[in-house]
C-alpha cells in the first residue's frame, strides 16, 4: 500500500476533533477525491463505527437492585467471618476427635490385654453358674464346676 | 439536599455530597451505601451491558462492583471520586468476565431477517463485539457508546493515553473488517 494511503487509514481510523490538525484535514479531502479504494475504505468504517452508537442497549437495573447488593454484602461478610474461624473451626474438630481417639483406646485397652479364657475371668451364668460363655457356646460346662 | 442549599445560601456541590456519603459508609450507615447505589446503578449496569451483551450477566457484573468497592473503600484516596472509583471496577470486571469467556468459541451466523432492524443490528454489533479481544472491546464501548474522552478511557483501563488511542485504532479496524464480513454474508 502506497505511503498516503496508510496515512489516510491511520486519519480516518483516529478522531477528527481530537488528533486531525488543518494540514491534517486537507490531507483527507485532497486523497479522498483522489482515491477510489480509501474512498471506499473510509464509507466501510463509517458505516460499521455508526452501527456502534445504536447497538448500544438501553439497560436499566432491576428495582431490587439495592436490596440485592446488600443480600450479596451480608452473604460475603458472612463468608469472610466463616473463613477467618475455619481453621479454628477445623483444629477444633480435629482435636476432638483425636482425644475421643485416645479417650477410646485407653478404655479399651485394659479388656484387650486380659485374656478371656481365664476361669477367674468367668462370669457368672443366668443360671447361677460360672460359664466362660452364654448358653449356646461352645465351650460347654466348666469341668469340675457344678451348676447348682 | 438542592432545596438546602438554596435555603442555606451554600452553592450545591454533587461531588461534596457525594464524599459525604463515602464518609457516611465508611463509618457503617448503610443508608448512606444505599444512596451511592441509587446514584451509580444506572450507568453501571449500562456499561456493563455493552460491554458483556448480557443484560443479566451486566447486572450481576454491576452489583459485584459494589461488593468490591465496599470492600476496598480504604483504597478510595479522594472521597468526591467515589463515581470514577467504582466505574473503574466495573469496568475491570467485564473485562475479567469476557477474558473467562473467550475460552468459549462463537460462530458467526447471519443475523435473523424476522428481527425489526435496531433489534437486529444490535445482535449483528453484538456478535461482531464477542469476536474482538477484552481490551479492545472494552475500549471501543467506552469510546464509542459510551461517548467518553481518551483521558476517561485510559483511567478507567489503567493505561496511558497512548494505549487508548493504539488500541482505538486497532479495534476500529478489526470492527471494520468484521462489519464488512458480516454484512457481505448476509447478502
Amino acid at each position: 500500500m502506497p505511503n498516503p494511503c496508510k496515512r489516510f487509514r491511520r486519519l480516518v481510523l483516529s478522531d477528527p476533533e481530537i488528533d486531525w490538525d488543518p494540514a491534517d484535514s486537507a490531507f483527507v479531502t485532497g486523497h479522498r477525491s483522489g482515491c477510489s479504494k480509501c474512498a471506499h475504505y473510509e464509507r466501510e468504517l463509517n458505516t460499521s463505527r455508526a452501527a456502534l452508537t445504536p447497538g448500544a442497549l438501553p439497560n436499566t437495573p432491576e428495582d431490587d437492585f439495592a436490596q440485592k447488593v446488600t443480600e450479596r454484602m451480608t452473604q460475603a461478610q458472612l463468608r469472610r467471618q466463616l473463613s477467618v474461624w475455619r481453621p479454628a473451626l477445623i483444629g477444633g474438630v480435629a482435636a476432638a476427635i483425636v482425644v475421643a481417639a485416645v479417650l477410646q483406646i485407653l478404655t479399651v485397652e485394659p479388656a484387650a490385654t486380659t485374656p478371656t479364657l481365664q476361669r477367674t475371668e468367668a462370669t457368672p451364668s443366668k443360671s447361677g453358674g460360672n460359664r466362660l460363655f452364654d448358653s449356646g457356646s461352645i465351650a460347654g460346662p466348666t469341668p469340675g464346676v457344678s451348676d447348682s | 439536599m438542592i432545596r438546602q442549599a438554596i435555603q442555606t445560601g451554600v452553592a450545591y456541590d454533587p461531588k461534596q455530597e457525594e464524599a459525604a456519603l463515602v464518609y457516611k459508609t465508611r463509618e457503617g450507615e448503610d443508608a448512606a451505601f444505599r444512596a451511592l447505589i441509587s446514584r451509580h446503578r444506572m450507568r453501571l449496569v449500562r456499561t456493563a451491558s455493552n460491554i458483556l451483551r448480557d443484560p443479566v450477566e451486566a447486572e450481576d457484573v454491576a452489583q459485584e462492583s459494589f461488593l468490591k468497592a465496599h470492600r476496598e473503600l480504604h483504597r478510595l484516596r479522594d472521597d468526591r471520586a467515589f463515581g470514577s472509583f467504582i466505574y473503574r471496577i466495573c469496568v475491570r470486571l467485564c473485562v475479567d468476565r469476557l477474558r473467562v469467556k473467550r475460552a468459549e468459541p462463537s460462530t458467526l451466523e447471519p443475523a435473523d431477517d424476522s428481527a425489526s432492524g435496531v433489534v437486529e443490528n444490535r445482535l449483528l454489533v453484538e456478535k461482531l463485539l464477542n469476536r474482538l479481544p477484552p481490551d479492545l472491546r472494552a475500549t471501543l464501548v467506552l469510546r464509542e457508546m459510551e461517548q467518553l474522552s481518551y483521558e476517561e478511557v485510559a483511567n478507567i483501563m489503567g493505561v496511558p493515553v497512548g494505549t487508548v488511542r493504539s488500541r482505538l485504532h486497532t479495534a476500529r479496524e478489526k470492527f471494520r473488517a468484521l462489519w464488512v464480513a458480516a454484512t457481505d454474508f448476509r447478502m
